[in-house]
């Protein structure tokens, strides 16, 4: 089984959380910021996109223990907005959401942004020829 | 240590790996003395070997001054740009975002048919890190190069500092080639 954050015990029986979990709700809350393009993966990750298969933990690694949690995040932002303002919003959010689901403690939220985004309309109709 | 500094260094601890091995072997008498003394005689009456010794004495002066020159700056061409450093976490930008967002700007300044960026982390202890752009262009005739240069560097620079939150960087506007000739953009229809 995956790695396991956390393990509440009560008198009904046991909740376990795997970290991937944590990671599908960090990969969730950053892309719900506004600037933010996407999430940068590595090879496997982009295979399996290419694979049709939806990857919501695609540029997230999460580190967890007992009762904390650190993320690190890799982004690509829009062109245009504010790099540091997306990113302290991605942090916000991403700390709140995974406190509120799992109840773990967020220590810190590293953001790395690996891309900039220039938007689909740039991209289909720059096509030049020189005579 | 640079990467030429790492394969000299090599080929001479491979050098020298191989004679002091050579030196074992004569010590434990596995090699009998006179071969040693023919060989010995052979090399030294070569041209070869004085060159090769001469390279090996060039090498050595070379690593001596690398071991004792303390650099204080250290450039590298990828990695991280620390933006913010916070009780929440860091965000950095890739060396690689900011070389590709300086390129789009770039060549959408008029006059500009291609921009190539070359970016490189400069660190220094004394004054910190310093961001190294180098803009290589590719320009029409239908522009003054002045004018583009300034349009590049004020484009650039206020998105740098505007957007990317860089304060310390450095660019550098080459132009490489001054291209002729009629400019079509062939759009697709929707």
């Amino acid at each position: 089984m995956a790695n396991e954050v956390i393990k509440i015990d009560d008198n009904m029986g046991s909740i376990r959380i795997g970290d991937e979990v944590v990671s599908m709700i960090a990969g969730m809350a950053a892309t719900e910021i506004e600037g933010i393009a996407g999430m940068s993966g590595g090879l496997v990750e982009g295979i399996a996109e290419l694979l049709g298969r939806n990857n919501l933990s695609k540029g997230v690694r999460v580190e967890v223990g007992e009762t904390e949690a650190r993320v690190d995040l890799y982004i690509i932002v829009k062109y245009g907005e504010r790099i540091p303002e997306v990113a302290i919003s991605v942090q916000e959010n991403v700390k709140n959401k995974i406190e509120e689901f799992t109840g773990l403690s967020v220590v810190e939220v590293n953001v790395y942004v690996q891309g900039i985004d220039f938007g689909e309309d740039e991209k289909k109709d720059d096509d030049r020829k020189i005579r | 240590m640079g990467v030429v500094n790492r394969i000299l260094l090599f080929f001479y601890a491979l050098f020298f790996g191989a004679v002091s091995l050579g030196v074992i072997l004569l010590v434990l008498h596995v090699v009998p003395e006179r071969v040693l003394l023919n060989e010995y005689l052979y090399a030294v009456a070569q041209w070869q070997t004085g060159v090769i010794a001469g390279v090996v004495f060039l090498i050595s002066v070379h690593l001596l001054f690398c071991s004792f020159s303390g650099r204080e700056k250290k450039e590298t061409a990828s990695g991280d740009i620390i933006l913010i450093h916070g009780e929440s976490g860091d965000v950095t930008i890739s060396l690689g975002a900011v070389r590709s967002m300086v390129e789009r700007i770039s060549s959408n300044v008029r006059g500009v048919r291609e921009a190539k960026v070359k970016s490189t982390l400069e660190h220094n202890s004394e004054n910190g890190d310093c961001l190294r752009l180098n803009i290589k262009l590719q320009v029409g005739q239908d522009r003054s190069v002045a004018a583009i240069s300034d349009d590049i560097r004020a484009n650039a620079g206020q998105y740098l500092t505007d957007v990317a939150c860089i304060s310390n960087f450095d660019l550098d506007v080459t132009v490489q080639e001054i291209v002729s000739g009629v400019v079509f953009k062939k759009r697709r229809l929707k």
